[in-house]
């Protein structure tokens, strides 16, 4: 079949779906409209958490103990991702509490195992993918490409692609797992990468 | 005027009813003619054509729904001239958008039968109502409707870079899905 052939096919599609897409909404503007009102939730979660801490401390009264933790080197936290040649160097806090899966769409997604295994949410705290073109730093700054669908980070291009770190959208756990996420997800900028085949 | 009134129209042979349509679906018509000629007199008698051609196929025809129907009328005219038309004279973003559609595709000459065509119709539908309908219509926008990216990023509130991408995977989904429905592509 060639895409004219196909475009007649698709030409002829149930009209049921021709007239919905006619009357598409503003998509853009409901879901921001959603997220501020999950932020705002989740803030309110979080400041009852705080207060409630700071309530318990003062009732209790307790002498204050400062541990002092000596951290010994270990080996480095490594994930190798051997079908798109990058290996990620993560932060060693994470052994044994991630894991990884990939999808169709050649995204490789790294998430809490704890979360998900609780049920609390998809725990994912972010996923590489490797673009097919090379696309320097300076065109994925200033053009909006396809590798913009959602926030990322620029890796590395190299001659085979470019690797894209992307970070989770939307809620990936459930409030009360919020704090327990966060600590895993602000170290994802800590993460670096050891790449095949650089330039 | 209701659509049922404007079909009465037709089957009474009423001239009234070029009119109506005009009034009614003259800008959809225009649109849809415009997305895939980016050329006023082109665009203008494709319009026409429809007209005519709505009124040489109702009766017998008696559509659900007329605005499709119309729609379907104007899209297939003016994706007929736009193979007319030189390649120096065809609009880039349709070119664009059958380049696009070239991916779910082998790119071979497809002998044209009634019966498969149908199945192939029936099986693009299926794929797309699985959809979610922010996808389905984004797709629909662009692959109907001949919509540039930017227009449906303006329409849909989604970046252009959203709008490629859930395209790309779009496609990559069809592809799939016609293959293992058995359809040779």
């Amino acid at each position: 079949m060639n895409s004219k052939q196909l475009s007649e096919r698709i030409g002829n599609i149930d009209e049921l779906l021709i007239q919905q897409a006619e009357s598409v909404p503003n998509y853009g503007k409901a879901r921001r409209k959603h997220r501020v009102r999950r932020i705002v939730a989740t803030a309110a979660v979080l400041a009852l958490m705080v207060c409630s801490c700071a309530a318990g401390a003062l009732a209790f009264g307790q002498e204050t103990v400062i541990e002092t933790i000596v951290e010994v080197p270990v080996e480095q936290e490594m994930l190798e991702l051997k079908d798109i040649g990058i290996t990620l160097i993560l932060p060693d806090s994470w052994k044994g509490k991630y894991a990884m899966e990939a999808n169709e769409y050649g995204e490789y997604h790294v998430y809490s195992t704890s979360i998900r295994d609780a049920g609390k949410g998809g725990g994912i705290l972010f996923y590489i993918m490797k673009w097919g073109q090379q696309i320097t730093e300076e065109q994925w700054r200033n053009e909006d490409g396809e590798w913009n669908f959602a926030g990322n980070r620029y890796i590395m291009t190299t001659k085979d692609g470019t690797y894209l770190l992307y970070y989770a959208s939307d809620m990936q756990c459930a409030p009360d797992a919020y704090e327990e996420y966060r600590q895993m997800e602000k170290q994802v900028k800590d993460i670096r990468f050891i790449v095949d085949a650089a330039l | 005027m209701d659509d049922r009134e404007i079909i009465q129209l037709y089957r009474d042979r009423n001239e009234g009813a070029i009119r109506e349509t005009s009034l009614k679906y003259g800008r959809l018509c225009s649109f849809i003619a415009n997305n895939i000629l980016k050329n006023h007199e082109d665009c203008e008698e494709v319009v026409n054509d429809t007209y005519l051609a709505l009124w040489n196929s109702i009766p017998p025809k008696n559509p659900d729904r007329f605005s499709v129907f119309t729609g379907k009328i104007a899209r297939n005219l003016a994706l007929k001239k736009y193979e007319y038309n030189s390649a120096s004279k065809r609009n880039p973003e349709a070119v664009c958008a059958l380049e696009e559609l070239e991916e779910c595709v082998s790119g071979k000459d497809y002998p044209e039968n009634e019966i498969e065509n149908k199945r192939i119709e029936m099986a693009i539908s299926e794929f797309l109502r699985e959809q979610e309908e922010e996808k389905r219509n984004i797709f629909v926008l662009r692959y109907w409707y001949f919509e540039s990216v930017r227009n449906i990023s303006i329409r849909t509130g989604y970046s252009e870079g959203k709008i490629k991408s859930v395209l790309f995977r779009l496609r990559i989904k069809l592809r799939k899905y016609l293959k293992s429905e058995g359809i040779e592509i």
